[in-house]
Parts: structure tokens; C-alpha cells; sequence
């Protein structure tokens, strides 16, 4: 409780990451409050070919698409289409990840190599070659796209809880409590997890940018959810012809990616420098 | 679950002198080069045997990486003995992980050279003194915490610490909490690893006054692992002495202090320093640095830094002899 409060105070204090954190708030309330904020909230499936590529107006914030269809209400949908993809692949990743890690972390054998060869492999490949394979091969859809996501992001977790929970057992309390017979899975839940849990949020937070932006590309190149979806890389993708006449069209959902993607980096970035120790104890004494 | 768990017919006579019985134990690392293959083995303990009398407070002494540590560890369960037998309150507990084995172990404890490093950072004292109770027995929170508090007094320090962490206490508070910890589960032996060091000498004076406090409180047996030796004389009853992984000198403290037998405890001995007291002897002093313990020179291991070494010495090893009363050395030529 006591450490809560001070790194909600610490929070207050680091603007760049309390911006990040007001642009993912932005998101969050975009993608659940659509329905309201939409102007034309019938437009994601609805079309008016009289209407195409209008500029920007009252009537069209930011302006109609090549079917006639207004931008800003299908951006705020394709923020849910985003929130959806990301937070549960990522998801996935972790509940993977993470226990992979801590398992490889804990024991040494071939067991352990094994789980940590099969992740390097997965590392090995690049990740958006592989995610385009899955998704090319079981075809454009959101399942497919957090699948691909989901199969390519967990080894960042398992690589990041394996490290960590290797340097941390060569800590006395860990040592300990295995000394007075505390079991495996005990000592890795109650003291391992715990204890090295900073680095998985920040983790998490700068793989949702990460994660957002692969899967806008892989909307972009067509392995998305197929149209008439709003999904904001698909967006970017069917605006190029416009170009540069219909810019509002292309601009609108790359602001919100490049806005999206960047508060969650910069809400890592905080995260990482208040939830460290070492830094907090540093950063303390400069006060 | 109750503390009352051993068999009244077995604990009749062997039992109730020796708690603790360690037979040719033996501890090898291996030495792996830069491809994981196996180069040779680094032989922390070697055939080491000794027996713990129940009641009793038995020192460890020796100079730093001769194998006190990997010897206690190794009796935890931490370390997998590469052979021998451990047998503690008359189960052969060798090879046994500290959790497969729980209710064996559970009277057999563990305390940490720096008992601090010892508590979880994130961990309030009262959740890592219920931790023990939690996975040794069945009570339910209340009894746990009637406990705790109980041992908390015991050890000296008020009820109000329970919602402290342990970095928000004093360093010697952190080893009485330690020390707490382990006394939750009614341990008979516990290995004291350096208890100790990193101590202020007023502090140290309380600390072993509360160890011997706790020994009659609740029949407690030691197993007391220092290289301070001037510790070891106040507090032990016997004294084994170790040198690379081998106990070279075993026996009552006092008589090993009076008239230490094997060449390295006549060195080590000598090395006290002694304010207003004679010197031991004079005629000793340990030159240079021990061996490579992955490399040990043939026979005896002490030959290259003894003033005493034969020919013999090179040939085979000496054994621990049993020609005094109430002391044993490993030298051929101990008089």
C-alpha cells in the first residue's frame, strides 16, 4: 500500500510518462465510449458514394473516406479493433511467457534448455516475417492476427522472466525459504514472481506499442481483418491512392497509431524508472 | 502435527547421544571449460565425518573456501552430496531436497550468515514468520500467529515489528528475526553459518548470549560454523577443524586449544591475536596460500604449506588417529 502510494506520487511527477499515460487513456476512452463519440456510428458498414473524399467539415471531422464513409467515427471503432488485438495477444504472450520463464529460470536441465532453445528459435526469425507466415497462411482475420501475435511475442517474456529469475535466485531469501522447505512452485509464485514483477509491467507496457504497431502492419498489408473493418493500418493501406489530395484520409488513423504507439513507450520508460529501486533510490537522494 | 513426533522407542539410547551423524561425506563441483566438458572436480568436502551430540554446541572452524559453508548447505539439502550419509535424528536424509523431505528436515534449521538478505524484501516480518508454520504444519492463522508472537518474544523484540519490513529494521533486529524464523518450527539442531561476523563486538556479545538463552529454552543442539576462533572457544564443547574440504583435527574444544595436535591448528592457533595471554606456540606460522582446491597435491593436502612434511606425506593420506583421549588428527607425525 505504502509502496503504491509512492509510486503514484513519483507518477504525478515524471510528465513524460504521465503524457503516455493521458494518450493511452485517450485510447481506452475512444475505444469503449464509440458508440457516443461517433458522429455517423453507422458508417462502419454503411457507405454513401456521393459523399466520398470530403475534406474535413462540421458535418465530417476529419473528413470522408473513398466509400463516403466519416473517418473520425470509424477511427474511434478502430481503436477497439486495436485494444482488442493487442490486449489479447498480448495476454496470451505473457501467460505463456511467463512461466515458461520461470520454469527454464528455476530448474537446470534439459528441460529448462529446451523450453530456451525453442523461444531463441522463435526470436531468431523476425518477428513480422513470422507473424505475416501465420497469418498469410490461416487467412485475414482477428483471430488469425492475435494468433500470429500471441505465437511471436511470448519468447520476449519467457527471455526477460528467465533472466531475471536466474539472477534473483542467487539471493539469500531465495535460498532460504528453499532451505526450510518451501516447495518449487511455492518459492516461484510467492517470492520469485513478486520480486521481479517491475520488469514484466514494463515490459508489457512497451509491448503493447510494440504489438499495435505489428499489428497495424499486418492490416496494412492486407492480413488484417478484412474490410469493410475500420482497422486503422487496413485505413492507412486503402488511403495511399488518395494521396496527397485526400490527406486527412491516411493522416487520421497514422496520428492515432504513431500517438498510441508512443504513449505506451513513454508510459514504459516511466515505469521503468520508478519501479526500478535502484533508480527510485538514486533519484530520491537528488531531491 | 505436533512436536512430539518421535517415536519414544527409537529415541532410546544411540539417539539421544548423537542427533546428527555424517558419514564420508562428500561434495565434488565440477570444473567445466569453456565447452561444458568436464575437466576435473573441485573437491569442497572429502570424506568428512563427524558425529552431533544432542545438546551439545559443535564449532566448524577453518580458514575462508576451506568447505564450512558447502558442508552446512550441504546437510540442508541445498547442496546434492556426491556421496556419503547424513543421518539426522536417525533418518538417512543425504540426496533429499529440503521440500521432499519437510517432515524429516523440519527439525533441522538453517541460519544465514546475514539474516537480512535472508527475508524477502516485499514480505512483511509477521508474513515471514508465518511462512515456516504455513508450510510445515496445518494451523489455522490464529495459532500461527499465537505462536509467532511467542518465538517473537523470545528472541527480544516487541509485537509492533510484525508490520515492519525487514529493511525498516536494524541489522541486528534482522538476525533475531532470522533467528525467529527458524525457532517457529521447535528446531533441536540448527547450523549457525558465521553468526557473527559483520557484528559489532558489543552486539556480538548479545547475540551469543541470546544463542545460548535459546539453547536452554528450548533444548537446542548447534551446529556452529565460524572462522572467528576466539568465539568458537567461548561458546563450543567440541571443535572440528577443517582444511579443503577434510577435517584434519577433531576433539573438545578446550583440549584442542590447549594442545592442538595437526600442524594446520597449531598455525591457525597461533594466528589468534592474543592480547595478555601467551601465544600458543610460537614455532608455527601458515606460509602462503592454500592449494588450488580443484588441483590438491597428492597425500596429504597440507604438505606444501607444512613445516613438519616428509617424503611420507607425499605418498598417502593420513587419517584422522585416535591416539588422545578426547581428540582425533589427520597427521602421520602429530605428537
Amino acid at each position: 500500500m505504502e509502496t503504491l502510494r509512492f509510486v503514484a506520487g513519483r507518477f504525478l511527477q515524471d510528465r513524460v510518462a504521465l503524457i503516455g499515460a493521458v494518450l493511452i487513456l485517450l485510447l481506452v476512452l475512444a475505444a469503449v465510449f464509440a458508440p457516443w463519440l461517433a458522429t455517423h456510428p453507422q458508417d462502419v458498414s454503411e457507405f454513401h458514394p456521393a459523399d466520398r473524399l470530403q475534406g474535413p467539415s462540421l458535418a465530417h471531422f476529419l473528413g470522408t473516406d473513398r466509400m463516403g464513409s466519416d473517418v473520425y467515427s470509424r477511427l474511434l471503432y478502430g481503436a477497439r479493433i486495436t485494444i482488442t488485438i493487442a490486449v489479447i495477444a498480448i495476454s496470451v504472450s505473457v501467460l505463456i511467457g511467463v512461466p515458461v520463464g520461470l520454469v527454464a529460470g528455476y530448474y537446470r536441465g534439459w528441460f529448462s534448455e529446451l523450453l530456451m532453445r525453442v523461444s531463441d528459435i522463435f526470436l531468431a526469425v523476425p518477428q513480422i516475417v513470422l507473424a505475416i507466415a501465420i497469418a498469410q497462411t490461416l487467412g485475414p482475420s482477428i483471430e488469425n492476427v492475435i494468433l500470429a501475435l500471441s505465437a511471436t511475442y511470448w519468447p520476449f517474456w519467457a527471455r526477460l522472466v528467465y533472466a531475471e529469475t536466474r539472477s534473483i535466485q542467487n539471493e539469500v531469501f531465495i535460498e532460504a525459504s528453499i532451505a526450510l522447505g518451501v516447495s518449487p512452485l511455492r518459492v516461484m509464485i510467492t517470492h520469485i514472481l513478486p520480486n521481479i514483477m517491475s520488469s514484466i509491467i514494463v515490459r508489457t507496457t512497451i509491448g503493447m506499442g510494440g504489438t499495435i504497431l505489428t499489428a497495424a502492419a499486418l492490416g496494412f498489408l492486407g492480413l488484417g481483418p478484412p474490410a469493410p473493418s475500420p482497422e486503422w493500418g487496413r485505413t492507412i493501406a486503402e488511403s495511399r491512392e488518395f494521396l496527397p489530395d485526400a490527406w486527412w484520409y491516411a493522416t487520421a488513423p497514422g496520428l492515432a497509431i504513431f500517438l498510441v504507439v508512443m504513449g505506451f513507450n513513454l508510459l514504459g520508460d516511466g515505469l521503468r524508472d520508478i519501479l526500478d529501486p535502484k533508480i527510485r533510490r538514486s533519484r530520491t537522494h537528488d531531491r | 502435527m505436533t512436536d512430539a513426533a518421535i517415536d519414544p522407542n527409537a529415541s532410546a539410547s544411540a539417539d539421544d547421544v548423537a542427533i546428527l551423524d555424517v558419514r564420508q561425506l562428500k561434495k565434488h563441483f565440477a570444473i567445466r571449460n569453456p565447452w561444458g566438458w568436464r575437466t576435473g572436480s573441485l573437491k569442497a568436502l572429502d570424506d568428512v565425518s563427524f558425529t552431533v551430540r544432542r545438546g551439545e554446541i559443535l564449532g566448524i572452524v577453518g580458514e575462508s573456501g576451506c568447505g564450512k559453508s558447502t558442508l552446512g548447505k550441504t546437510l540442508m539439502g541445498i547442496h546434492q552430496p556426491t556421496d556419503g550419509s547424513i543421518v539426522f535424528e536417525g533418518n538417512d536424509i543425504a540426496g533429499l531436497s529440503p521440500s521432499a523431505s519437510r517432515d524429516l528436515r523440519r527439525h533441522l534449521q538453517y541460519s544465514y550468515q546475514d539474516p537480512g538478505a535472508s527475508l524477502d524484501p516485499r514480505w512483511k516480518i509477521r508474513r515471514a514468520l508465518h511462512e515456516p508454520l504455513v508450510v510445515h504444519t496445518d494451523f489455522g492463522y490464529d495459532e500461527r500467529e499465537r505462536r509467532v508472537r511467542d518465538i517473537l518474544q523470545a528472541v527480544g523484540l516487541p509485537a509492533g515489528h510484525l508490520d515492519l519490513y525487514p529493511h525498516e529494521i536494524s541489522g541486528g533486529q534482522q538476525r533475531r528475526v532470522g533467528l525467529a524464523r527458524i525457532l517457529t518450527l521447535h528446531p533441536s539442531l540448527i547450523v549457525l553459518d558465521e553468526p557473527t561476523s559483520g557484528l559489532d563486538v558489543s552486539v556480538q556479545a548479545t547475540i551469543l548470549k541470546l544463542f545460548l538463552d535459546l539453547q536452554k529454552q528450548f533444548n537446542l543442539t548447534y551446529l556452529f560454523i565460524s572462522h572467528d576462533l576466539s568465539v568458537v572457544r567461548m561458546i563450543c564443547d567440541r571443535i572440528a577443524v577443517m582444511y579443503l574440504g577434510k577435517v584434519v583435527e577433531f576433539g573438545d574444544t578446550e583440549t584442542v586449544f590447549e594442545s592442538p595436535r595437526h600442524p594446520y591448528t597449531q598455525s591457525l592457533l597461533a594466528a589468534i591475536p592474543d592480547i595478555g595471554g601467551r601465544r600458543i606456540t610460537d614455532t608455527f606460522l601458515l606460509e602462503g596460500e592454500p592449494p588450488n582446491p580443484g588441483d590438491l597435491p597428492s597425500g596429504c593436502r597440507f604438505r606444501t604449506r607444512c613445516l613438519m612434511a616428509q617424503p611420507r606425506c607425499a605418498e598417502s593420506e593420513p587419517e584422522l588417529r585416535t591416539d588422545w583421549p578426547d581428540q582425533q588428527a589427520a597427521c602421520f607425525f602429530a605428537e
